[in-house]
């Protein structure tokens, strides 16, 4: 038969782990089922521009992507409630969350709604704060007034002030000049994007809140995977195992290394109590409309999981 | 068919060098062209849509270039920038190639608040060219020239949006690579003035009226809050009132004010005139960028640039014999690609031989936007040329006669920066970024 | 369209740094203003012959050869966006289901413009052609 044409798109750069792991997913593709697959990678957006590579699977035009769950709760609002700050709290979690009854229910919904599969998901790390001016942070009162920069869309936003913060959009290439300059006090990204954008150049503190542990799901589009015999697709999901498997290995080390290159870099490395900031983000999040269509004991299902 | 899905690209490009030889826009042209290259490959032509309409979307940054040019506008309707310019003239205007110095000068400081070259050319480059050509003091080849060739240093200069490009890319700190951009752009602006200063000798360019000293304090007060927009300006981003797409804004806003209340000299129609002019223009350059858009998604989806590389890997080469070689790379590149297009689908694909051949990556760095820069001037798609046949209505042809001496010295410098490091890479070391 | 793009933007700094709370929406409102303000004009306002052109070689050659160049773009041209137009109602079409990230527009609101960027551009180029074939043919150079 011929070979399947597979261009894997993202907008994360080649530095990014989860950038490199493509290509772990390619070879360990390649290892299952020799000559079946064309695998193209194209990292830096420069085949669809960030935001657009879901449209693109859709529309037929790229077969994978990286998928955010907030793409996916742009697509269908019940699971706003998986990007709710403090749900959860491991790359295991995520994993386990997939492979439950209530995770079967979440793929094939998303599979029916928005024409994708989710083969697994990858660590994108835990976001912490990052401060501009050092200043002593223990419960979500003390950021009131913080400029934070978050990304431009309403999910991310509400996170920010879920954290007791002024939330600011911004594109995230205009924000180490803004940290710099002051136009923001802050931002929050896991700490190996603090370190890969230079962030910590002009910061003075990171503030532990470990308020999103954040997870991205390799995605194919059904046209592509209705296509694949049974072995085929055992091959795929397992692949693509394989290379969250390497990412997240990758990023725990990663992460445990760079509080202490931060220290070293004269940064103040804190601990906040972060039991307040939780019990703060979810029952901000638990009492505004946003939690309304959300799943019926879902929250409960996953917090069960943790283990 | 089969022979069309070959060889879509050669064909594509082929079609896109016909129709723009033949006249077609060249925006129009890379979009026809992508249409019939969409077509042949049997892709789906939404994409022609699809990915220009995601792409300038997408593009905040893009956004302070009409926000430039309507502050240029307002300020030429307000005789603001008459001021500013009569002010550079009392300077510098006795140095021989008077307004020519203004315009290299006026450059630097505008690159201090802009990231973008195009914005610079679009902005006062556009008023001092209009003063060179007026009555014909200038040639207005020699004109646009000029201004080409000085509004390279905006993104040269911090800050630069080429810059943040490649420090996301090569994990290098945007601050090394914003001061290393700080002696090149200063040693550019010497070597043009001192090359200007010659050919006004030669050629006989006019001396600028000598401004008795006496009326001097008259010429700063009128220029005064004109002069402070700059100020304001870079005081504002390097402080963090604003992003430097908000800046635009605000200088547009500040011209506005002047203009029509302390100038006194903007009327309501003048005003809907500067408005109407401003969506022209801006929609002439933004859709020579849609074309660049949907074109750079066919060559990266041919992998024209992975497959020029696997090439390259193949030689075995030193470090300077690799520095040397990207540097002609990227010169015929930037001959046809935008520079966004370069620095994120071609750069990634060398850094790591580059870094294993012990090539510091901010000197690199700062050397590939220079030498980008200059493909921004380099015919056929020297894009700032276009800009300002756009704006000033001067042939490029006319500017393309006068642009090799201008190419030859950024060559020429461009040169010294590859094989001497420390021009680069004292600054930032010595304020500790390295 | 220009002016409500540009006082979204003033509106946006004036908030952020006199009130002290920064607005979410302003950034998008102020690319929707800008897109359409681009298209429209592109579309409606631009002659043609006002774009960017490489015109080092058309400047140069008789009248009666650029009449030959013209109507030979024009026609190049005209099939593009003719072939165009369809396959971007489509696109429009699958928009239907998204939202603007901030606002919740509907996304092929926001982009329709292009759509009548590509008709006004046609109609422009077609009204091109036809003088380029009339007897004033000079006038459409
Ligand atoms: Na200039
Ligand atoms: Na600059």
């Amino acid at each position: 038969a011929d070979q399947i044409e597979i261009k894997y798109t993202t907008a994360s750069v080649p530095t990014d782990l989860h950038t490199k792991a493509m290509q772990v997913f390619k070879d360990e593709l390649e290892a299952r089922v020799p000559g079946r697959f064309d695998v193209q990678l194209y990292d830096s957006g420069s085949l669809f521009a960030q935001g657009a590579d879901l449209d693109a699977l859709q529309r037929g035009n790229a077969e994978m992507t990286y998928l955010s769950y907030q793409l996916i709760a742009d697509a269908i609002p019940a699971y706003g409630l998986l990007t709710a700050g403090y749900l959860f709290q491991s790359p295991e979690h995520y994993r386990a969350f997939l492979n439950s009854d209530i995770g079967a229910e979440f793929k094939q919904t998303v599979s029916d709604e928005m024409d994708v599969q989710l083969l697994d998901t990858c660590y994108l790390g835990t976001r912490q704060l990052n401060l501009r001016k050092a200043r002593d942070v223990t419960t979500p009162e003390d950021l009131a007034g913080l400029k934070l920069r978050m990304p431009g869309s309403d999910a991310w936003l509400f996170l920010g002030s879920a954290l007791g913060a002024a939330p600011t959009p911004l594109p995230f290439g205009e924000v180490y000049l803004g940290l710099q300059t002051g136009t923001i006090d802050a931002q929050d990204n896991p700490l190996p994007t603090v370190e890969a954008a230079k962030f910590y150049e002009v910061t003075e503190q990171i503030v532990l809140t470990s308020h999103l542990v954040d997870g991205i799901n390799i995605a194919i589009n059904n046209e592509t995977w209705d296509k694949l015999s049974d072995e085929e697709k055992t091959a795929m999901t397992e692949a693509a195992v394989a290379s969250c498997d390497w990412n997240n290995a990758e990023r725990v080390a990663n992460e445990e290394r760079l509080v202490d290159f931060f220290k070293s870099e004269g940064l103040q490395v804190t601990e906040p109590d972060v039991d307040a900031f939780r019990s703060h983000v979810q029952e901000v999040y638990f009492s505004s409309d946003r939690s309304a269509d959300w799943p019926e004991g879902w929250a409960e299902k996953i917090n069960a999981l943790a283990e | 068919m089969d022979f069309f899905a070959d060889n879509a690209l050669l064909l594509m490009i082929g079609l896109l060098v016909m129709i723009t030889v033949a006249g077609l826009p060249m925006g129009l042209a890379m979009i026809v062209s992508s249409v019939f290259y969409l077509l042949m490959a049997g892709r789906d032509i939404g994409l022609a849509a699809e990915n220009v309409l995601n792409g300038v979307f997408g593009n905040f940054v893009a956004l302070a270039v009409p926000l430039f040019i309507f502050a240029a506008n307002i300020m030429n309707a307000g005789k603001v920038s008459d001021r500013l310019l009569t002010f550079a003239l009392a300077l510098v205007g006795r140095v021989p190639g008077g307004l020519a110095q203004v315009n290299i000068l006026t450059s630097l400081i505008f690159s201090g608040m802009s990231g973008s070259a195009i914005s610079d050319a679009a902005g006062v480059g556009k008023v001092i060219t209009d003063m060179m050509t007026k009555d014909g003091r200038y040639p207005r080849g020699f004109a646009g020239a000029i201004t080409a060739t000085s509004a390279v240093i905006g993104p040269i200069f911090p800050p630069s949006i080429p810059m943040v490009f490649y420090a996301l890319i090569s994990s290098t700190s945007v601050g090394a690579l914003f001061l290393g951009g700080v002696v090149p752009a200063l040693l550019l602006v010497v070597v043009l003035g001192v090359s200007v200063m010659i050919m006004a000798k030669v050629r006989g360019f006019p001396v600028e009226a000598a401004i008795p000293w006496r009326s001097f304090p008259l010429v700063f007060l009128r220029a005064a809050p004109a002069l402070m927009m700059p100020a304001i300006l870079l005081g504002g981003i390097y402080t963090g009132v604003f992003t430097p797409t908000e800046a635009a804004a605000v200088s547009a806003f500040y011209a506005l004010l002047l203009s029509a209340f302390a100038y006194r000299v903007l009327g309501l129609r003048a005003f809907l005139d500067v408005v109407r002019a401003t969506v022209r223009t801006t929609a002439v350059v933004t859709i020579v960028l849609c074309g660049a858009f949907i074109f750079n998604y066919v060559i990266t989806v041919e992998r024209v640039p992975a497959s020029v590389f696997a090439f390259f890997d193949s030689m075995d080469l030193s470090a300077i014999q690799l520095l040397i070689l990207l540097n002609l790379l990227y010169l015929a590149m930037g001959c046809f690609l935008d520079v966004s297009t370069i620095m994120l689908v071609v750069t990634p694909l060398f850094l790591p031989s580059a870094a294993a051949l012990g090539i510091d990556l901010t000197h690199l760095g700062v050397v590939l936007v220079f030498n980008m820069m200059i493909g921004l001037i380099t015919p056929p798609y020297g894009i700032l040329l276009f800009i300002i046949k756009a704006l000033n209505g001067i042939p490029v042809s006319e500017m393309i006669r006068e642009v090799w001496v201008f190419l030859a010295i950024l060559v020429a410098l461009l040169l010294v920066l590859t094989f001497v490091p420390d021009l680069v890479l004292w600054l930032p070391r010595a304020a500790g970024m390295l | 369209m220009f002016l409500a793009a540009f006082c979204g933007f003033i509106v946006q700094i004036f908030f952020r740094y006199v009130m002290g709370t920064p607005l979410v929406w302003s950034e998008e409102f102020v690319m929707i203003a800008f897109i359409w303000t681009v298209f429209w004009a592109a579309a409606f306002l631009v002659p043609i012959r006002e774009h960017v052109t490489f015109d080092v070689v058309y400047d140069v050659v008789s009248p009666k050869t650029q009449r030959v160049m013209a109507i030979f773009t024009m026609i190049v041209a005209l099939i593009a966006f003719g072939l165009l137009f369809l396959p971007t109602l489509d696109y429009l079409d699958f928009l239907t289901r998204k939202k603007s990230p901030v606002l919740r527009i509907p996304m092929h609101w926001i982009y329709g413009c292009y759509l009548l960027f590509v008709a006004g551009l046609s109609l422009k180029m077609a009204g091109r052609l036809l003088r380029l074939f009339g007897p004033r043919w000079r006038d459409a150079l």
